[in-house]
């Protein structure tokens, strides 16, 4: 089921959302190796290191997951080394998740993991990292800064990942392809917490963390449907996608692949999730009459 | 539906100094916790964090924590008083199999001493053959031994220094035991250059080896990637923390473990 995003080719439209994976080399090479993945987004590595927060870090509530993990990461030029370590064997196109907090860090980072990265997606909208992530992304005009920054350092497809927890997530969506974004990514998660009733405390350090999983679908689905009709870039959709049902609604209402994190963790990180997906996708399309995924694209839309 | 976010409301009932760095907090629970020797739980205090301990005693709605002072967390921990409160995440991840045919050697090295106790009991319990090594630098620093014996559990102690029992490490002295008597399998918790010197002992005589692994754990739910052992991008929190020694030799397993930012570092014990 192959797919283009952004100049990338994918051998599926189904791609491992960033922040599952850790660190580890060894992990994304092992989730490589499935034919139902189309390509593997890395963890959020930053200018500096970063020791996350104490624990908890991440509450499972059954239904999703709420995470305040403070993106802790070995910075970016010891990532490169790592992810020099295995960028040979990997099958499938390796997007690195960078989390600049202005544009000069953007420049410096995308400049040093040029050389590992098949693509790149920059997060502006990590709900709970102090000057980074949506503390960044919130303002249109250093998105369009770090965007831009980004952009003249990589010929590679740049993504953008934006926030649902801001009310203008079109202008910050725009100005990142403005300022030379390929794609947009939608969305990264929904800010949230948990209180644990028996130590009548919140659960997470942080306080506060973002939601991910089954209950963000829908908040999905009707931001890429709106950023479908105001913007020309694809759109990659993330957001609970459980199984093949919840990627397709998303591709009707406008994106072009999808990205899959909280299920493959409600699997135990089999990656079976990816086959299944995948498996359903082309029985669907096959039911439905379809010659290729491309034809279900945005076909919710009245046009 | 229920994530694995409930917390266990435990209080603690007593504290018991093992040693200058070490204390065991026994704790009464709700609800028996319905968990397997070598499993894990992650243990929070608000406000003071969140770290993955194996239980030395588990016994219906008893739980005894003995928990080595490392960093803030295990030093609040440790300094408990009865009446305060813990709050459990678990069981994680995979405990030992007991149920490999044969006799059994426990070995225990610092606090695995106490965490491998309910493995003990279990294989007591079932009738299975066990013997169960101890050991530390010296007598002071023995963990659990008075609590051993409440327990009738039969076991040897190994001392570096010769202070108590046999003179040396563990791995000389399972050496020394092997070569006389035989044993099929192995269970060891301990610093990690002992426990591959075991395991890779056990390949040499054909013994089967499972080890149980400590990294920093902060999910606990095998996705943040934070205990990974590389190269096979085994999760300690999901995968483990128990491996059959054999299965890991050559991979991380005592020599690399990853620091709060996922940094690779070297081990050194």
């Amino acid at each position: 089921m192959k797919m283009e995003v952004a100049s990338l080719v994918l051998r599926s439209p189904l791609i491992v959302a960033s922040g599952v994976l850790g660190s580890s080399g060894s992990l994304i090479k092992n989730v490589s190796e499935n034919p139902s993945v189309g390509a593997v987004v890395t963890k959020t590595v930053t200018y500096k290191p970063r020791n996350g927060y104490e624990n908890p870090t991440v509450v499972d509530l059954g239904y999703g997951f709420l995470n305040a993990m403070g993106l802790p990461n070995p910075g970016y030029l010891d990532y490169k080394v790592e992810l020099a370590s295995i960028k040979r064997d990997l099958e499938v196109p390796l997007i690195v998740s960078i989390g600049p907090s202005n544009g000069e860090e953007a420049g410096k980072m995308v400049e040093a993991l040029n050389s590992v990265a098949d693509g790149f997606e920059v997060n502006v909208s990590c709900p709970h990292a102090k000057n980074l992530g949506l503390e960044v992304g919130s303002d249109v005009q250093t998105v369009r800064k770090i965007v831009k920054a980004v952009r003249e350092s990589t010929g590679k497809p740049v993504l953008v990942k934006i926030s649902p927890n801001v009310t203008d997530f079109v202008d910050v969506a725009r100005s990142a392809v403005d300022a030379g974004a390929d794609a947009i990514t939608a969305i990264n998660t929904v800010r949230g917490m948990a209180i644990d009733v028996n130590a009548m405390k919140p659960v997470l350090s942080n306080l506060y963390g973002g939601l991910s999983g089954k209950a963000i679908h829908p908040v999905a689905v009707r931001i890429v449907y709106e950023l479908y009709e105001k913007l020309e870039v694809p759109i990659v959709g993330c957001g609970g996608v459980y199984d093949w049902k919840d990627a397709v609604e998303l591709m009707l209402a406008g994106a072009t692949a999808v990205q899959i994190g909280s299920a493959i963790a409600y699997r135990k990180m089999s990656l079976n999730v990816f086959n299944e997906i995948e498996k359903g996708i082309i029985e669907y399309l096959t039911t439905k009459g379809f010659s290729s995924i491309r034809e279900l694209v945005g076909l919710a839309h009245n046009s | 539906m229920r994530g694995s976010h409930y917390y266990h409301e435990a209080n603690v009932v007593s504290n018991i100094r093992e040693t200058i760095r070490v204390n065991t907090l026994v704790l009464r629970l709700n609800e028996g916790l319905n968990m397997a020797p070598g499993q894990f739980l992650m243990v929070w205090r608000p406000g003071e964090g969140e770290i993955p301990v194996t239980p030395s005693l588990i016994q219906g709605e008893t739980l005894s924590l003995t928990i080595e002072k490392v960093g803030f967390t295990s030093n609040r921990l440790a300094s408990l008083k009865p009446g305060e409160k813990v709050f459990l995440r678990g069981p994680l991840g995979n405990g030992f199999n007991l149920s490999l045919p044969g006799r059994y050697l426990l070995i225990g090295g610092g606090t695995g001493a106490a965490s491998l106790t309910p493995a003990y009991l279990s294989l007591a319990s079932k009738g299975v053959e066990a013997l169960f090594l101890v050991g530390a630098r010296d007598t002071e620093n023995l963990v659990y031994i008075s609590r051993l014996k409440e327990l009738g559990v039969r076991f040897k102690v190994a001392t570096d220094d010769g202070s108590e029992g046999f003179k040396g490490t563990l791995p000389e002295f399972f050496e020394e035991l092997v070569s006389k008597d035989r044993f099929e399998n192995v269970l060891t918790i301990g610093p990690e250059k002992m426990m591959v010197k075991i395991a890779e002992k056990c390949v040499d005589y054909g013994i089967s080896c499972q080890v149980s692994l400590v990294r920093i754990v902060k999910c606990g739910l095998g996705l943040c990637g934070s205990c990974v052992l590389d190269p096979f991008g085994l999760r300690v929190c999901v995968d483990g923390p128990v491996f059959y020694g054999e299965k890991i030799l050559g991979s991380d397993f005592g020599r690399f473990m990853r620091d709060e930012a996922g940094r690779r570092i070297e081990i050194v014990q």
